[in-house]
């Protein structure tokens, strides 16, 4: 083993290499081209000014805070298995376990841990129907689900006369049935069974499917559900809900 | 190069009391096997549904969480609900 001693030489130039298997110490040094690190670097203190970091590894690492001061903002760490975004000092959003949080929210049933969106297949239930048109698309947000419909029988058959079934996701509030009736609204039909002074639906907890339901006179309440399809009839609407 | 289309299931959930089936259907388009983009459509299997015309997967699941008492129970709770049905 032998050192070089450095310490009364202002500079040293060269055009060759130093190779070290040990540890380089100093307080500063200055490169004017690439350094090349093959293994663990740790950084401590360092600036870079005017550059770009590049990092081609797999994996970066860091115990502290990541501060962008230029734009006032920082990611963070505000408790355990938590990441979180700060701009303009005050933590805005976060992602832990339970999904997105925004602000400094953590309750898990505040988190966002859902976006999809999609289509599905409107149909009338029953059997032997048949349909000129079926279309449905649908949003899910977190738990919440907005599915809208386009759909027109050519022949009923046997088909359900007050039921509109094949939705994305099984209504379900996670609580008690007895709050589970979610409504929907109607934006066109034509052709259906009879006539009507207002046309509405509703999908109850637990289940797949809705009802219509809607005034067939001037005045008095809203029954259970009403008949409204037939043979040509075709529907428009949407239906906002809970899911899982 | 080659675009080609497929679908798979490729979310398979059972939900909430009366262990509803939730199948997700992705209609994906490659580029000679990149993914180009990624579609889904859904659909529900209630305990009364006709489960004759679903897949292999969804049927194993459907005889293992439909049981007659998951049956028996939804068809209960369909009842309760006392809605006629408008005819």
């Amino acid at each position: 083993m032998s050192t070089i001693k450095v310490d009364t030489i202002a500079t040293r130039t060269g055009s060759g290499n130093i190779t070290a298997s040990n540890t380089i110490a100093g307080t500063s040094a200055t490169l004017s081209g690439t350094l090349g690190v093959t293994g663990a670097t740790t950084l401590a203190g360092t600036t870079v000014s005017n550059s770009t970091l590049l990092m081609s590894s797999s994996l970066m690492q860091f115990s502290g805070n990541i501060s962008l001061p230029n734009v006032g903002a920082c990611l963070f760490r505000p408790a355990a298995d938590t990441i979180a975004f700060g701009i303009n000092n005050g933590q805005r959003v976060s992602v832990n376990q339970h999904g997105l949080l925004f602000g400094t929210d953590t309750a898990a049933a505040n988190a966002l841990d859902d976006y999809e969106e999609g289509t599905w297949t409107p149909s009338i239930g029953g059997s032997g129907a048949t349909y000129t048109n079926q279309q449905g698309l649908y949003v899910k947000v977190g738990r919440y689900v907005c599915a809208v419909f386009d759909i027109t029988v050519n022949a009923r058959n046997s088909g359900s006369a007050n039921e509109l079934h094949g939705f994305p996701f099984t209504a379900n509030n996670g609580v008690s049935p007895a709050m589970g009736v979610y409504s929907g609204h109607i934006s066109f039909y034509s052709g259906i069974s009879q006539n009507v002074y207002s046309l509405d639906m509703y999908i109850i907890n637990g289940q797949t499917y809705a009802y219509f339901t809607g005034h067939t006179t001037a005045s008095g309440n809203i029954g259970n559900s009403l008949s409204v399809w037939q043979n040509n009839a075709r529907i428009l609407g949407t239906v906002h809900y809970f899911a899982n | 190069m080659a675009i080609t289309k497929r679908t798979e299931q490729d979310k398979i959930e059972v939900v909430g009391e009366f262990k509803h089936i939730q199948v997700r259907t992705a209609t994906i388009i490659e580029e000679d096997g990149v993914e180009l983009s990624r579609s889904f459509h859904r659909h529900t299997v209630a305990p009364d549904s006709d489960s004759s015309n679903e897949s292999a997967d969804v049927k194993a699941m459907v005889a293992q969480f439909h049981t007659d008492a998951v049956k028996t129970a939804y068809a209960a709770y369909v009842a309760a609900q006392n809605l006629d049905d408008g005819e």
